[in-house]
This record gives structure tokens, sequence and C-alpha cells, in this order.
């Protein structure tokens, strides 16, 4: 399917462009990704980061980029990269700057501020066609401050701020098709624990000029209570459940870039987890494991 | 006024136990003040939590800088953290700590000629880390001599009351025995006034700098390698070279960059920065991952 350089796992980079020595905890789902972005997209880069926990990367003198990096607040990181973009094509139309030495501007933010927050920036840079990567690592909550619900919070789980009973009562908001429906370049589900899906998506993309949208989900074993060791595993039940749909969006069609004939239950991915031991502790809780289940056949029937 | 600053690292409990005391002071009628220290702490790295205790409303904020009780949680921070750990001892400052070194071994490491006490972890339950903060909390209650067993209790179930009843009630029976065993260490900590000493600031007029010198910048990358993050470990990988097939699957999950490739195609664990995540044990088709104590690995080491 990859019309790119990297056919199977052994063709990923086993040198890394992220540095060790970061402040994330230990088996955090979204270090992963941006550590398989950065190996794919190169040493060229600049990451503008809205406030999260993704701040705390870049902690003075320390950075793990090899590039630069820019901290905005929560509702502005698109702004910030249409400024930086704006700078790059200046300095290279006035001769400043060799084209060799352009630099890709990527935005980096958590849930809070994709689903949320940074919103109206970023759907006002996908209208002006902004040719830049956006990068959201979606931990389901803002768990930099403790893991409080945010509009990316599936039903069910427990957070700081749904403790009790049932947990959160919303729902997860469907931030692909409110994306989508701006009709960017190129949009498209990720996981790190599907490097190979993840790493042709960002090879397509590093081929199209304008708004590049990935939303990975980003296993936490901080916000979502298991041990750090099973990430990558949670991870990928999240795949083989149909709770994170693998997909991508270009030239207005949505296409599944990985599609099962068998789906596992939800439980299983569910179980594993301390933000949904309600639904198995004291007594198993068929009722809103099956809403929950309902929901992904629901989604998938519609595919 | 008393000042208390606990240490350990992130996960450990370190800020309920800070709760936990504050609210047992607070049960006996103290003005309290309780804080953990934030900032870019994350499970396994250092972090801290500071309690003040006083008879009439407290008007200092901040770090404690001169306490008068330091609790060690974990001894690891004394190699990797010693100065910030023990920072700020004066003459009565008494020392918590939990270790399984000899007190020899302890006073040449703190070397301070301060009163040392010590609980091995020989003497408690073997999961005594999921007990931490009420261990180091009913201790530290009963160093004060002020506290009394009924408000610590309090002070346990007020903190805990979101958990189970079944881990409540480990608790403490947990806080008490320690308060028991404690018995001989009462009032070991003594209070210090706490009446504020203001001063004048002393203001200096500073020119305007170009912003270009007086902003921080870094002019490099990758310099985050100078942290090391292999300090944040219970637990470490060990890749058994006879079983690997050199897949470096480890390589490509690992989330912290921490695994390399040698000339012969094997995978390395960079031991200075991996946090002990296991991801790479866990991918790893060929079983050809293990896991050891981080303690005893490292004294293999040595």
């Amino acid at each position: 399917m990859s019309e790119g350089l990297i056919k199977n796992i052994k063709d990923l980079s086993v040198e890394h462009n992220l540095a060790p020595g970061t402040s994330m905890c230990a088996g955090c789902g979204a270090l992963e990704t941006v550590k398989l972005f950065c190996d794919i997209l190169g040493k060229n880069t600049v990451f503008v980061n809205a406030a999260g926990c993704m701040t705390l990367l870049a902690i003075y003198p320390f950075t793990p980029f090899s590039g630069s990096w820019l901290y905005t607040a929560m509702a502005s990181a698109s702004a910030g990269a249409q400024g930086i973009r704006d700078a790059l094509d200046i300095l290279i139309k006035k001769g400043r700057l060799s084209a060799s030495e352009d630099l890709k501007v990527i935005v980096l933010t958590g849930d809070g501020s994709a689903y949320g927050m940074g919103l109206s920036a970023t759907s006002a840079a996908i209208d002006r066609d902004l040719d830049f990567y956006y990068l959201c690592y979606d931990n389901e909550g803002y768990g930099n401050t403790g893991h409080q619900d945010s509009a990316a919070t599936p039903y069910g789980a427990r957070t700081a701020t749904s403790a009790s009973g049932a947990g959160f009562t919303g729902r997860k908001k469907d931030l692909f098709s409110i994306w989508a429906a701006h009709k960017p370049a190129y949009l498209a589900t990720i996981i790190a624990a599907e490097p190979l899906d993840l790493a042709h998506k960002v090879e397509k993309a590093m081929t199209i000029k304008g708004p590049k949208m990935f939303i990975t989900l980003a296993p936490c074993p901080t916000g979502w209570h298991y041990e750090p060791h099973q990430t990558v595993s949670i991870g990928k039940l999240a795949v083989k459940t149909g709770i994170w749909p693998l997909k991508e969006f270009k030239d207005g069609t949505v296409t599944h870039t990985k599609v099962l004939k068998e789906r596992v239950p939800v439980e299983e991915y569910l179980k594993l987890q301390g933000r949904f031991e309600h639904l198995f502790v004291p007594e198993k809780n068929p009722a809103l494991i099956n809403r929950i289940q309902t929901t992904v056949d629901q989604y998938w029937k519609d595919v | 006024m008393f000042r208390i600053r606990f240490h350990g690292r992130g996960g450990e409990g370190i800020k309920t136990a800070s709760r936990i005391l504050g609210s047992s002071f607070f049960f006996e009628g103290f003005q309290v003040q309780d804080a953990p220290k934030y900032g870019a702490e994350r499970r396994g790295a250092p972090v801290s939590a500071y309690v003040r205790a006083d008879h009439k409303q407290i008007y200092e904020r901040g770090e404690i800088h001169k306490p008068d009780l330091i609790i060690i949680a974990d001894e690891t921070l004394l190699h990797v953290t010693r100065n910030t750990v023990l920072e700020g001892i004066y003459e009565n400052t008494v020392i918590f700590i939990i270790s399984a070194m000899s007190n020899s071994e302890l006073e040449e490491i703190i070397n301070c000629g301060k009163t040392i006490i010590k609980i091995a972890p020989a003497v408690l339950p073997e999961n005594y880390h999921r007990f931490l903060s009420s261990i180091t909390a009913s201790a530290t209650a009963r160093f004060t001599g002020i506290i009394q067993i009924d408000s610590l209790i309090r002070g346990v179930e007020e903190e805990l009351k979101s958990a189970k009843n079944d881990l409540i009630l480990e608790n403490t029976a947990i806080a008490k025995k320690i308060f028991n065993d404690m018995t001989s260490y009462s009032g070991i900590v003594t209070e210090t006034d706490g009446t504020p000493v203001i001063t004048e600031p002393q203001l200096i007029d500073l020119p305007l700098h170009n912003s270009s010198i007086a902003t921080p910048a870094i002019r490099t990358g990758s310099t985050s390698v100078k942290n090391q993050t292999g300090s944040w470990r219970t637990s470490r990988p060990v890749i058994l070279q006879e079983k690997c097939s050199r897949c470096m699957l480890c390589n490509v999950y690992c989330p912290d960059s921490a695994i390399t490739k040698n000339e012969e195609g094997f995978p390395v664990i960079d031991y200075n920065h991996c946090k002990g995540c296991l991801i790479c044990r866990e991918v790893c088709p060929s079983g050809a991952i293990t896991q050891e104590d981080e303690k005893t690995s490292r004294s293999k080491t040595v």
C-alpha cells in the first residue's frame, strides 16, 4: 500500500532523532508516536507545542529535539505555526534561507487543546490551507494536570473529575469528522502500537502540501491506570477491538487502513485499565460494557 | 512551628503522606500548610512535599529551606539528588529514612552528624511500597510527640476515603503499628519559632538588556541526553543475546530512544536513560528480555 521507503518494520530507523532523557512518564504512549514522527520527518523540523504533557519535553536548557521548539498557549498552537511558516517563507523568498534549509512546521498538542481550546485556531489554519503538520496525542483527558476529563474522554472512563459511579457520562467527540469537514489536504488516525501504518501515513503526508492532520491514540499508564509495560499491548487492542479505527482522509474520501474480519470484544481492552475497573469490580456491569460494545459495532456497521 | 519536608519518587505516595500528616496536625488544632512541589514530576522522578504546622497563623510560604525533619522515602535519592534532599540542614534537623543500608553506611553517605532514624524494609511487610504514605506519615506524627493516634488515623481515613475499604484498613493497621514501634522517638522533632522575619527588600536598578542576550535560548539540539532518567527505574530490562533474533522491535517501541544497535546488530539498552517501563520485554517476540530488580542489578554491576 505504501509508495514510500518504509515497507516493513526493518525499514524503520534504529537511530532516533528524538533524544532520550525527557521527563515523560515511563511507558508514555504519546512519546512513542512523537519518536516515530521525528524519525520519519527528519531533523529539519520546528515543533509548535501547546500547553500539555509534551510541553515538558523541552525544559530549559534541555530539549530532546534536534530542531527548534516553540511553546504556545493551549488555544493558539496552530496560529503559532502560521507565524513560523510565514517567517520561513519570507526568509526563503528574500534569499536569507536556502530552500534546502526549510523546516517542517509541526503542531504538537494533546486532546485538551486539539478537541477543545485549540479547535478554533486549527479550523482557521486549515481554512487558510496552511502547509503544516498537526499531531494530536490523544490520551483522552487532561493528563498533565491529573487526568481530568476532556472532550476526548470516552464514555464510561473514570477520570479525576468523573471519579464516581459509572465514570464519564459524556461521549468522545469525533474530531476526525470535524477536521475532515474542513477538507484538509491530509488527515489520518494513527497509533504507535501500529508503527508501519503510522509510517506509511506520515510518508504519504510528506508528499502533500497543505494541512496534514494526525490524531494518535496515546495510551497513558498514569491516567488510564495500567502498568507502563502494557502501553503497546493496550494500543494494539484499541485497534483490534475497533475502538480506535485506523483511517485516513484524502481527496474527499475516508479510507480505513485496517479493516478487521473479526473484532476482539471491547471487554478485552477495557479490563486491562484501571479507569474502567468499575465495569468489572466488585461485579461485572454487562449493561455498561454492552453500551460501549454497541457504539463500536454501530460505527463499523456504517463503514 | 514544625517545618517538615518529604522526599520520594513520583508514585510512592509522598504527596499523600504530606496530606495525611497535614490533616493529623489539623485535627490536633494546628494551623497547617501542606503542598507537594509541582513541576515536571512524573512517576519515578524525584518529588518532594512540605508540611508546616503552627499554633498561630502561618505567614511563611513556598518551599521549606530549613527543615526540622527530613523524610527520605527512597534511599536511591541520596545518590542522585543528595544536595536537594539534604538542603538546609541545621542544628535541630532530624533525618528519617527507609533504607536497607547499615547505620554506618547511612552515616557515611549523609555525613552531617544529625540524628538519623531508620526503618529497614526487612521489618516492614513485603509490599510496604503500597503503604509508604501511611508509614512515613505515621512515623512523622510520632516524632512530633504532639499528634495523637486518633488524629493520625482520622488523617489516614480522610486522605484515603476514595480508596477501597480493605486498602484503608490495611493502611490504618500499618499506621498504628509504626506509631507504636516509634514510641521511643516521641518528641524527637522539636518546634522552632514561627515568627516571621520580614526584612525590607533591597531594590536594585537593572538596565534593560538586549532581548537576544537577556532571554534563554538553547543553541544546540538533543541536550536532554544530559538528563539521566535511568535513575527512575525500579526494575530493569536485560537482553539475553543468545535468545535475541535481532528483530529490533524493542528499539521501535521504546518510547525513550533508550535502545541502540551495536556493531553485531544486537540491541543494547542505554541504562543511563531507560526508565524501566519494560515495554521492550513485553514486545520481544523471542522472550529474550528479562526483568531484574534494579537494586540487585546495580549492586551486581558495582
